[in-house]
């Protein structure tokens, strides 16, 4: 057992020695620090990386403040300790702390821990090692901390199915509060952990992985999934709100450089493109949007409260955002000569763009970026992001005409059907752009190239598709580094064995679990750093287990395949999904949803939710008469 | 190109943001706490959030990346306390009383910031970094194992030589020169006091080096910055 002051007294002994020691120590504006001893409820708030990746996270800065306006809860925040500092740790015994109290971990009743993507399994795991706990759910009694989990990588909970307590399906805002008050009742009550789990796995939208079981069928494919109590939820349907909440503005200030200083203000979640590759667009809908005064207010609050140089305007497509323009220029006016950033994210390759960042009144420093994904027609219309070639290079010569020096683009590359020709279009493409920006800038002008690999991601139109030959990606990136060298360009792409074992953690089972435990063993850790992950320990930990990648990552499905994620309910229809799949086979497009309802499943699914608000509040447009084509019906 | 009366530049210059800076105010602070783990380049932003929080308007530099005129008087190193440190800001306006200034201040403080003190200096005095001479350090050495009688010798070894060249990423240079004053305090603890050169022509003394030479560990060692003397300070 270790006391808060036990653990600063062996903090201040080591701090001097490790890198950035101010990543433990806490004590921002706006922390918050309650009573210890006279609240009931005590919360950890876990991003299992470092302090400058975790800082910024907005999921957990939402749970923060809406936890810690709840009178009887506390929350405080955990960080993963850098190597050097965990080795400091070990030798010296010190427990993983939060940050507010310095109290460990283990003294918790609820470790809430944020997964936004797969390359953090590991570190989940790291977690509980360092906090003295057992890392399997069934291993830890109702003496210790209840752990739950949520976030975006969390749609597909297998792979961690044996390690966290229960799941958070979707959206939380509602969900976490219920959990810490069922398990503030429930502190009395004397029930065993599975009596505990038993009563939160009533709460909508919460997955608790040991109440289900799983059978394979012998090649490895899911042949079932089946609750084994009656009284939980199959399939357990996705938590949503149906309004965004007010948003957080009184936001921890950090006192070191973390990955983005800033306040982030969300001003819509959810999005109606339907990109096919897009994880967030299919999970995250419906949309809804904030107002504009609710947008101003906030802006307002976060700079009076936290002093950040720059705003962030959050969502999966801000040109999306019904009235873009008018907030912009409200923004752009109300905060003139403030030296405020506020930054506009995710707007789309058109000339409306320019406009929208020109009444934000910036400093051109940071250039502007853009997605266009693929840059020939045929591809995008694969994956349904279609934009007109000759709009490409206006909009580029409108953004350096404008002052801008810089032009950053997102590229994908790595779809099965992508040929070398779609590949090269990217490099004359971004050449033509850097030609637009040379005529106005000269040699200023540059254009970076960011060029990530394509996951066929669980819940999308293209789950049933398998990833791209590492041979292929291999040629593929060689042929833009070959295309896009010299001055004015830049160029980063991602390791082929980065992409393969996402691939693998996205789309895994529950059998990945002690493939994970295993390579965690074997020293992974921090596999979203290039230079921590292991491939090697991944590749034995597979072949110790009997599996190997090709399964997971490689095949393509049968559409009537089982999926280890499939009975996780994201209200879009299994069969919509399909049906998108066979159209992009056909290199078929379908509009921005918002102009006409291609039945995705949303409406009936939570339709006593929507009953309860306003008719437009999701942007869906009246129903039209349901076609399901023959192709799908029998899934 | 027409030449503008001065009242008309006056007039351009607020609406295009470039009026000339009016007001040079001088904070004295203290850092420890949390913020001892903090490094100067950090200390920079957060000082520049704590003046946004404020509701202080500060000076821009002009240019493709403007950044706010705040000098700091001399850096301190990460791990170090401070009771001492200075500040200079530039204003554009004045829309607060420095008591006014100085609630306002200590209320966006985060913890381990405290504001001693602010005042208004002139326009046209040097940069801060120009202005220092020597400064003063407290030391304690927790866990050191050292009887005082040996300390004192190596203290008194340590100021009888002329010279004491030392490397210091990859620099020699000479250890005594930066020496004014070292110092041994009563009591347990392990306590030194000790004043070094801080100047910009003659170098800075680092305390870190002066407890190397000393033979005590640095890393367990406990250093306050108590004072910083001005060449010929123009304040006092």
């Amino acid at each position: 057992m270790h006391t808060p002051e036990q653990i600063e007294r062996a903090l201040e002994q080591v701090l001097l020695r490790v890198e950035r020691p101010g990543r433990y120590v806490g004590g921002e504006f706006n922390a918050v620090s309650k009573p210890w001893n006279s609240i009931q409820v005590r919360v950890a708030l876990i991003f299992p990386d470092i302090y400058e990746i975790g800082m910024p996270n907005l999921g957990l800065a939402i749970f923060y403040d809406l936890l810690n306006r709840q009178p009887g809860i506390l929350a405080e925040r955990v960080y993963l300790p850098w190597v050097d500092m965990e080795a400091m740790l070990k030798r010296d015994g010190i427990p993983l702390f939060s940050l507010e109290t310095k109290h460990p971990v283990s003294d918790f009743d609820v470790l809430a821990i944020s997964i936004p993507y797969e390359q953090l399994y590991t570190n989940v795991l790291q977690v509980f090692d360092l906090s003295g706990l057992p890392l399997r759910s069934i291993e830890r009694d109702e003496t210790m901390p209840i752990v739950i989990a949520g976030g975006h990588a969390c749609y597909n909970p297998e792979p961690l199915a044996d390690f966290i307590d229960l799941f958070v399906i979707g959206e939380g805002e509602e969900a976490i509060i219920e959990i810490a008050q069922v398990v503030g009742e429930m502190k009395a009550a004397n029930l065993s952990r599975n009596e505990q789990l038993a009563r939160l796995a009533q709460l909508a939208g919460v997955y608790v992985p040991r109440f289900y079981e799983v059978d394979y069928q012998e090649d490895g494919v899911v042949a079932a999934i089946k609750p084994i109590r009656e009284d939980v939820p199959f399939p357990v349907l996705k938590r949503v709100v149906p309004i965004l909440p007010a948003p957080p503005t009184r936001f921890v200030v950090p006192n070191i450089d973390t990955v983005h200083n800033r306040a982030p203000i969300e001003i819509m979640r959810g999005c109606t493109r339907g990109c096919r590759f897009c994880h967030a667009g299919f999970v995250a809908r419906p949309v809804r949007e904030r107002s504009i005064d609710e947008i101003v207010m906030a802006v307002e609050d976060a700079v009076a409260q936290t002093g950040f140089e720059e705003i962030a305007l959050l969502s999966l497509s801000s040109s999306d955002y019904t009235d873009v323009l008018n907030l912009v220029r409200t923004l752009g006016e109300r905060f003139a000569g403030q030296r405020l950033s506020i930054n506009l994210p995710s707007l789309r390759l058109e000339t409306t763009s320019v406009e929208l960042m020109e009444s934000l009144r910036n400093n051109k420093r940071g250039g502007f970026t853009f997605a266009p994904e693929a840059a020939t027609e045929r591809m995008r219309n694969i994956i349904n992001k279609s934009m007109p070639d000759r709009q490409v290079l206006e909009v580029a010569r409108a953004v350096y005409s404008k002052g801008w020096r810089t032009i950053k683009l997102y590229f994908m590359i790595g779809h099965p059907s992508e040929k070398l020709e779609d590949v090269k279009a990217i490099a004359d493409l971004s050449l033509a752009i850097l030609a637009e920006g040379r005529n106005l800038h000269g040699r200023k002008a540059t254009v970076n190239v960011s060029v990530s690999t394509f996951i066929p991601k669980p819940h999308t139109p293209f789950q049933w598709v398998p990833m791209d030959a590492i041979e292929q990606i291999t040629a593929k990136q060689s042929l833009l580094k070959r295309e896009l060298c010299g001055k004015g360009l830049r160029v980063s792409w991602n390791d082929p064995d980065e992409t393969l074992l996402e691939a693998l953690l996205s789309r895994g089972d529950r059998r990945l679990g002690s493939v994970i435990r295993r390579a965690w063993e074997l020293g992974s850790r921090f596999d979203a750093w290039n230079e921590w992950r292991k491939h090697d320990a991944w590749v034995q930990a597979l072949s110790e287990a009997g599996l190997d990648f090709h399964h997971y990552t490689h095949r393509t499905r049968p559409v009537d395949e089982v999926f280890p994620w499939d009975h996780i309910d994201i209200a879009v229809k299994k069969s919509f999904l399909a049906q998108d799949y066979l159209m992009s086979r056909r290199g078929e497009t379908r509009v921005d949803c918002r102009e006409k309802c291609f039945a995705c499943g949303i409406l009936p699914k939570l339709a006593i939710m929507r009953s309860k608000i306003p008719a437009d509040a999701w942007k869906c447009p009246p129903v039209a008469p349901k076609i399901e084509p023959d192709e799908v019906s029998a899934i | 190109m027409n030449r503008l009366s001065p009242d008309e530049e006056n007039a351009q210059n607020v609406v295009s943001g470039t009026a000339m800076p009016h007001l040079r105010y001088r904070i004295s602070f203290g850092k420890d706490g949390p913020l001892r783990y903090c490094s100067h380049l950090d200390l920079m932003r957060v000082w520049e959030r704590v003046l946004r929080r404020a509701g202080i308007p500060l000076v821009y530099s002009q240019g493709f990346n403007p950044r706010p005129k705040i000098q700091i008087a001399a850096g301190l190193p990460l791990g170090y306390i401070s009771t001492c440190e200075i500040l200079d800001i530039w204003m554009e306006n004045d829309p607060l009383e420095p008591g006014s200034m100085l609630s306002a201040l200590r209320l966006a403080a985060p913890q381990g910031l405290t504001i001693n003190t602010i005042h208004l200096v002139a326009l046209s005095e040097p940069a801060l970094q120009s202005l220092t001479a020597s400064a003063c350090y407290q030391v304690t050495a927790k866990n050191s194992a050292i009887e005082p009688g040996m300390l004192e010798k190596r203290v008194r070894e340590l100021l009888s030589q002329e010279h004491v060249w030392r490397e210091r990423r990859g620099k020699r240079y000479d250890l005594r020169s930066l020496i004014r004053q070292v110092e041994i305090m009563p009591g347990t603890p392990l306590m030194l006091q000790m004043t070094l050169e801080l100047s910009p022509q003659r170098g800075t003394g680092r305390p870190d080096e002066v407890l190397d030479a000393l033979e005590i560990d640095a890393l367990s060692a406990v250093v306050t910055r108590t004072t910083i003397t001005f060449e010929a300070s123009p304040d006092s």
